[in-house]
């Protein structure tokens, strides 16, 4: 984890591979109730490719993680 | 993020901005970035700020930028999604623009309470516009609101003066 805190006291944090991860993984728990590999492998199955992206609750907050890892 | 980072400093709670570059910044790569690692920023008893970001890196057009502003690359937005939520876990607002999947509303949006299903165009909001709206709900500041404001609209001006758009995206974003 790189920290950067310059010039103010709101810090930049660039996460490493693990922990950005990680943090899909708690995302995708918090918001949709499933694993971060779970969404994945529903997302590459095209289960919201026709879906309005506001009727699925958590999808958008679980989508904008997306380039965590990918 | 650096114009995020001073922005922030406004509001007094704990926050930091999290990305994951994965390597080093590339083009034809989508980061994100989000507020507390998607978790939020609690401010005070008005409840719980969260706020994330897609973002590229693009080739800069020098003639675009004044002296101050030149460089080789700049970050382009790609989708927000700024929310509001009271501490027992109400939406006061969800501010979006993810132009992707069927939503019938590709354009920024705004959903708004009762009814939040409904796509209430916005044009596109500033990072800098959701904090002052987050002033507007009497957020707890570490500086006097005056001040607040002014920081906000300092940041937001030079976003403001070089950015490609502002009501709705260009065809293929």
């Amino acid at each position: 984890m790189t920290r950067d805190t310059a010039p103010c006291d709101v810090e930049i944090v660039e996460l490493s591979d693990a922990e950005a991860s990680a943090a899909f993984d708690q995302l995708a728990q918090r918001e949709m109730g499933i694993s971060g590999d779970e969404f994945l492998g529903r997302w590459d199955s095209g289960e919201w490719t026709d879906a309005d992206f506001d009727d699925v609750p958590g999808l958008v907050e679980v989508w904008m993680g997306l380039p965590l890892v990918r | 993020m650096s114009p995020f980072q001073r922005g922030l400093k406004v509001l007094d709670g704990h926050a930091r901005l999290t990305v994951a570059k994965r390597g080093s910044y590339r083009k034809d790569q989508v980061y994100e970035w989000s507020l507390n690692s998607n978790g939020g920023m609690q401010l005070g008893q008005l409840g719980i700020f969260s706020a994330s970001m897609h973002f590229e890196i693009v080739d800069s057009d020098s003639t675009q930028h004044d002296a101050e502003h030149q460089g080789a690359f700049r970050c382009s937005t790609r989708a927000y999604n700024y929310k509001l939520s009271t501490p027992r876990g109400s939406d006061v607002w969800r501010l979006h623009w993810h132009p992707v999947g069927k939503s019938p509303a590709k354009e920024p949006h705004i959903h708004l309470p009762p009814d939040l299903d409904r796509h209430l165009p916005t044009g596109r909001i500033t990072f800098e516009k959701a904090l002052v709206w987050l002033i507007e709900y009497d957020a707890p500041l570490r500086v006097d609101r005056d001040e607040a404001v002014a920081v906000l609209a300092q940041e937001e001006a030079s976003h403001l003066l070089y950015r490609t758009w502002s009501e709705a995206p260009p065809a293929g974003r």
